[in-house]
């Protein structure tokens, strides 16, 4: 098994998560745990978000960088972890 | 010669006649300007006629095809972008540990966001009047919302002082869910002749009214007829009260379905009536009579006056439906039965069904006559008392002595209901012509929104929240006006744990 599968293995087996998806800058999508057309409505939802999100810590403090943007709804929480060239997402339920 | 030079004289003096002399004008002819003419025309317009013809036609078309997603699944698919890898390998850890944490974290917990439009303060969205009604000085003695929630009743009649028993009154009736809903005019005006007491909407049928009047009869109406209102009546029977009604309120009986009014007077006694829709009438089903000697427990009672027990406030309890409450002009507070009850001490008075005592349980009196009792609709021992000592007291059906004393004004109360949207919050009319409402959920034992429309000196006389609409709460004022308020959303949405909180205050015990 690859590196990135490796990778994505350990972090599915967290206590919670629900799904793994990753992508690049521009929107395409390298790998997915979910279906199909759910992973390219949820890159498309994300990263116009994720832009944003980069761009506020940017012009907020120029030395500053954006490590992870979390989106917490009643139903579960998603953590972003974004980077120059890719992106990450993880959606986990919360135990409560 | 003398003769020449004479004639000569005479031809000089002769009459000469000159022509007249005419001098052109020089200044017209210089004014004028050289006049020319000229003429034009447009040449006319060429026209000629050339025809075109298809020699061949070709047609084609063209269609685009859906195109394939090039989507690698979960680990199978192409080689990986460069960079991808060590990208991962920075982002695992913390990523990581975040959703460690998550899995731990309490941050929020019991947290709801709440995205919905909610007010923050409490409005008023209408102020009915009935003009009839102010010009002879009637107070709105009660208000009562149907069981839709979108028609509201209003009775006129006096809550001050007594033997008003000739003057004619009226209910008032608006739909608030239409939309040309004039404050002015009632939708609906039913002319009664006496001073309305009491009036209770059925629970289940829209069009049905119970109204008590002060001349001791009790009537249904059914607002569907157009030709007479009134669907049954007492009358001035030997069945019917002899006292004013203080309270009427619809019933369920036995049968699914089936209600009956139960009427309260101040004679004492509690009256059970079926409609009986083909004669008009209301029968007498059963009887219940207060006679201070059968009162369970009343040593502490102080006997002065009449024996009897005038009933002035009445309230069903929505969990248990053997069980009534009853307060009295004497500040008693009584827990009854309907079934069980041994025959009242009193002179039968020709009534057709021999009165029962139903009272099993007598609670703490309170200081002066109990204007109002409402038992909560979420738990089922509890219930508010008001009266006339400016406190509402919460009681416990399992005890004597009340649990809580809330002080809500410093006059009297008129009536106190519980909220039907919150299990901790009941709403306070008082004299002081507010509406106070509280929120046991509080700290403080200080109103959590207080409702005042216009001049201090008129009593807030009656109130009654919206059972379908939860937000909408009706108060009835003296001076004849009703205003219909829309509460703010802490006060009406139910919270998380509100049940518990209730339960606790319920299992107190008094000191």
């Amino acid at each position: 098994m690859s590196e990135v599968e490796e990778i994505m293995k350990r972090i599915l087996s967290h206590k919670g998560v629900e799904g793994v998806i990753i992508a690049n800058t521009e929107g395409i999508i390298l790998r997915s745990t979910l279906e199909d057309q759910s992973t390219v409505h949820h890159v498309a939802l994300v990263q116009p978000l994720l832009m944003k999100a980069k761009k506020i810590v940017q012009d907020m403090d120029p030395e500053d960088e954006l490590t992870y943007v979390r989106l917490r709804t009643e139903k579960n929480e998603e953590i972003i972890a974004a980077d120059k060239d890719y992106f990450m997402i993880s959606i986990q339920t919360p135990s409560l | 010669m003398r003769e020449h030079f004479l004639l000569r004289t005479l031809k000089m003096f002769a009459d000469e006649a000159l022509d007249p002399v005419t001098v052109a004008s020089v200044w017209r002819k210089a004014q004028q300007g050289a006049q020319q003419s000229r003429g034009c025309q447009t040449p006319a317009v060429l026209s000629d006629h050339a025809g075109v013809q298809t020699r061949f036609t070709a047609s084609s078309s063209t269609q685009t095809e859906p195109q394939e997603q090039n989507l690698q699944e979960g680990g199978l698919g192409g080689p990986d972008p460069p960079g991808l890898v060590d990208f991962l390998k920075r982002v695992e850890d913390t990523v990581t540990k975040e959703l460690e944490k998550n899995s731990r974290s309490h941050a929020f917990d019991g947290y709801h966001a709440n995205w919905e439009e909610g007010s923050d303060h409490v409005s008023l969205l209408h102020s009915l009047q009935h003009p009839g009604a102010e010009e002879s000085g009637l107070h709105v003695s009660a208000v009562s919302w149907s069981c839709t929630g979108s028609v509201i009743v209003c009775a006129y009649g006096r809550t001050d002082d007594g033997d008003w028993t000739h003057q004619k009154s009226c209910v008032c009736l608006w739909n608030l869910d239409r939309r040309s809903l004039r404050p002015k005019q009632a939708d609906l005006v039913l002319e009664v002749p006496a001073a309305v007491t009491s009036v209770c909407c059925h629970p289940e049928r829209p069009a049905l009214i119970a109204g008590g009047l002060y001349n001791g009869e009790v009537v249904v109406w059914d607002t569907s007829r157009t030709q007479d209102p009134v669907l049954a009546q007492t009358g001035m029977s030997a069945d019917s009260h002899r006292e004013p009604v203080y309270q009427v309120v619809w019933v369920p009986l036995q049968k699914k379905g089936d209600f009956g009014v139960l009427s309260s007077s101040s004679g004492g006694e509690v009256l059970l009536w079926l409609v009986d829709p083909d004669q008009g009438r209301l029968v007498l089903n059963a009887a219940y009579a207060f006679v201070r000697q059968q009162l369970p427990h009343s040593s502490s009672l102080k006997s002065r006056g009449s024996s009897r027990v005038g009933v002035s406030a009445l309230a069903l309890s929505p969990w248990d439906a053997d069980s009534f409450l009853v307060g009295s002009e004497g500040g008693l507070l009584l827990r009854c039965s309907f079934s069980c009850g041994p025959p009242a001490a009193v002179a039968p008075e020709g009534r057709s069904v021999a009165p029962r005592a139903p009272a099993r349980f007598c609670f703490r009196p309170a200081g002066g006559p109990v204007h109002s009792l409402h038992c909560s609709p979420f738990h089922r021992n509890l219930f508010i008392s008001a009266g006339t000592d400016g406190e509402v007291r919460l009681g416990s059906l399992l005890q004597a002595d009340p649990l809580l004393a809330v002080r809500v004004s410093d006059s009297y109360v008129f009536q106190a209901q519980w909220s039907p949207s919150r299990p901790l919050v009941f709403a306070a009319a008082t004299g002081q012509g507010e509406v106070q409402i509280f929120d046991l959920a509080r700290k403080s034992l200080r109103p959590a929104a207080t409702i005042r429309d216009g001049a201090a000196d008129r009593t807030a006389t009656c109130l009654a929240f919206n059972g379908a609409d939860r937000r909408l709460l009706a108060a009835g004022r003296s001076d004849g006006t009703v205003g219909v308020w829309r509460l703010s959303s802490d006060l009406t949405e139910q919270r998380a744990e509100e049940s518990l909180r209730l339960e606790q205050i319920a299992n107190q015990v008094a000191e």
